[in-house]
Formats: C-alpha cells, structure tokens, sequence
C-alpha cells in the first residue's frame, strides 16, 4: 500500500458563544374576560405601556355581532417567553369614557372565523406543554 | 573513618520530590494516553473532538484535526511511548521533510499542555 506523505500535525480550536435562545410549546386558552363574554373590538398595545390609549392599533373589530374567545385550548403556540398581556378588548372605541380589558393575544390560523385569538391573564389560562405538536 | 551521621539518615519526603522517579526518569519510556473526556468524530468529512466529561478550556469550542493528527489521537487510545508512536507514523507516512519525529514530540508536547494527552 502506498504510503501518505507525513504533514505537520494541525489542531484548530474555533470557540463558539452558545446561543442560549430557547422557544417553548404552550397550551393557551382562548376566552376573552368576563367568562368569555362579548366584546367589540381588538387593540394591540402599541405603544407598550400597559394603558389603552390613542396610540394602540385596532386589531379587530366586528361591531355588528361582536366577538368572543374560541373557550378552548389551543395546544402548540410556539412563543419565546409565556404569554403576557399585550393588547386589549372593549366594547366601545374611546379610550376615554370606554372600559378596556387587558389581554394576551396572538394571530393563528386554528380554523375559527378570525385568527385572532385571546387569552385573559391569569395562570390557569395557559400552560408549557412540551409535548405539544 | 566514621560515617557522616547526616548520610545516614532518611530521606524525607519533600526531599525525595526532588528525584525523578526511577520507573520513569527515561524519556522515551514515558507513555502518554488519550485524555477519554475527548472522543473523536467524523463531521462533513472532518476530524472533530468532542468533548464528553470535563472539557476545561475547550468548553463550546470545536476543534478540528487534520489527517496526521487524527492519525495519532488513534494511536493513543492506548497508551505508547513516543518512539512506538513515530514508529507506526513511519509504516503510514512517507518523510520526505524529516519533519515527523519533531512533529510527533511536538504534538505530544501540546496535547499533553492542554490536558488532551495524560501520562501514564
């Protein structure tokens, strides 16, 4: 067998910074507050400060019938961090005589009549489910 | 004559630290073995060490080994002296540098530095 030809021994030692990112599956109930009651419209928290103001955009809205949360678990809601409030649902649209309610909402398609979904804060409405799918 | 008193007397043991032992005073008796909390694999088509217990300085890093030094991380998965080691390199390498023996001590010298290589 023909021999190899001798090369100096090499050993390269690349670091690398471990990316510590982690997304987690969640079990979130979709009901809007109030025992799932009816609401009007649908308004991100734009502006980040926990308060319902003119600077928040209008999600959704069906002021004819209204709206309210599918009452089930959807399982398989990938998120980075649990879910948290982030918007809010009312019946009216001025922030300054209309009641807002906080809420955690997101956007899936889960075959309902809007992908808009809703979750009223509170522990017993979501759970990490690692074995979601 | 009368003997020296102190010559007389025991080592004590900082003193006999001092003396190489004798079973491993001979260099090239010395056996070097492949640290175990490294394996090695094939990634893409390249030698990598894994770490796989305690990885010291080489925590999350990768590191990469051409041919001949894969070649002698093989070698000392069992433990071997130097000289068995530039022996087998001859029957697999050709030499036309005269770099091998140095290169072989060299390796031996930097893996046994940074923890890759335990003497037996």
């Amino acid at each position: 067998m023909e021999r190899k030809v001798w090369e100096k021994p090499v050993t390269v030692v690349q670091k690398f910074v471990p990316n510590e990112y982690v997304a987690a599956c969640y079990k979130i109930k979709c009901t809007t507050p109030q025992h799932n009651a009816t609401f009007y419209y649908l308004y991100d928290d734009s502006n980040h400060n926990g308060t319902w103001d003119d600077g928040d955009r209008l999600l959704y809205s069906n002021g004819w019938g209204g709206f309210s949360g599918c009452n089930r678990w959807h399982k398989g809601v990938i998120r980075d961090n649990p879910p948290e409030e982030n918007g809010f649902v009312t019946r009216g649209r001025n922030p300054k005589w209309d009641k807002a309610y906080s809420v955690f909402w997101w956007n899936e398609r889960l075959g309902a009549d809007s992908d808009y979904h809703v979750m009223t804060p509170g522990n017993e409405n979501y759970e990490s489910n690692p074995n979601a799918s | 004559m009368e003997r020296d008193k102190q010559s007389s007397q025991p080592l004590s043991d900082s003193e006999l630290q001092k003396h190489p032992l004798s079973h491993e005073s001979e260099p090239g008796k010395r056996r070097f073995k492949a640290n175990p909390d490294f394996i090695l694999r094939e990634i893409a088509g390249e030698a990598v060490l894994i770490p796989v217990g305690e990885a010291g300085i080489f925590e999350n890093s990768l590191i990469s080994l051409n041919d001949t030094c894969s070649f002698l991380w093989k070698l000392f998965q069992t433990p071997r002296t130097a000289e068995d080691v530039i022996a087998r390199a001859k029957e697999e390498y050709e030499d036309p540098e005269g770099e091998m023996e140095q290169g072989i001590y060299s390796f031996i010298e930097d893996y046994v530095k940074y923890g890759l290589l335990k003497e037996e």
